[in-house]
């Protein structure tokens, strides 16, 4: 599917900003998915170190063996749901519009949408010593709609995507308002 | 008494439910991507790869096992020997 398929293109739309969350956030996930690979390794090191005669018995050797598959393979599997859920979780700017698409788990998929004209106010943050250096962080979009923030979470560069969707926002809100003016 | 192999239908079970959750992240991967059917298939095979090199570092230990022989689940308590 493409990127126009996905949030159904108008033929005056084009998309300006696609946006995923910093790849640092992932390596954090990756990296303790790869503690939790180890992990069995260290308990099998210390229990052959102190009671090596357990594993000469057949059946202890069976469990460790399907116990260890079961373990590798539902380590490996979480790790890709997690991607996963990394990587579908989009944010689109575009000329019109902002679309929030959040994959929640593998059978929840939420998609949000809101017109740019009708932001009311745009707050961009960075927190922390690594997404300082990283420069990432998160930009919040307020509405006077039902849904009051749309969050973009651990974007990069959020300052500088700030001010593309006030800068698109106003275009937007010229855009929309200018036919009401000639009118009065 | 009862053949150690008993002790493969719940891994069997775990499998069918592992092949089912993987069929359904690539599925979802097939659909929402948007970077077109090149990343899909990467990914798809990497993930398929490393699910293959555990299957088959299972597999070769599997094979050493004598699945047929018999082990007794509720232990007995013979007589007291003095």
């Amino acid at each position: 599917m493409n990127l126009s398929e996905l949030i159904r293109q108008k033929t005056y739309e084009k998309p300006v900003l696609n946006l995923r969350r910093h790849p640092f956030v992932f390596i954090k996930v990756t990296a303790l998915f790869v503690l939790i690979a180890v992990l069995p390794y260290a308990v099998y090191w210390l229990a052959a170190s102190t009671y090596p005669e357990i594993f000469a018995n057949t059946l202890v050797y069976i469990f460790l063996l399907l116990g260890g598959s079961v373990y590798y393979l539902g380590v490996w599997l979480f790790y890709f749901t997690e991607f996963m859920d990394y990587y579908l979780d989009l944010w689109i700017v575009t000329n019109d519009r902002l679309v929030n698409i959040e994959q929640q788990g593998l059978f929840a998929r939420t998609i949000s949408e809101l017109d740019l004209y009708k932001i009311q106010d745009v707050t961009s943050e960075i927190k922390g010593m690594v997404a300082t250096f990283l420069n990432y962080g998160r930009v919040s979009v307020q509405t006077a709609g039902e849904k009051e923030r749309f969050v973009f979470e651990d974007i990069p560069n959020p300052h500088e995507v700030r001010k593309n969707i006030i800068n698109l926002s106003e275009e937007d809100r010229k855009y929309h308002f200018k036919d009401t003016k000639v009118g009065l | 008494m009862v053949p150690i192999s008993v002790f493969l239908i719940p891994y069997g079970l775990f499998l069918l439910l592992f092949l089912f959750f993987s069929f359904v992240n690539i599925y979802h991967l097939i659909r929402f991507t948007t970077h077109g059917a090149i990343v899909s298939f990467m990914v798809t095979v990497a993930y398929a790869a490393i699910t293959v090199i555990i299957l088959n570092a299972t597999y070769l230990e599997i094979i050493n096992i004598d699945w047929s022989r018999t082990i007794q689940l509720i232990p007995s308590f013979g007589p007291p020997s003095f």
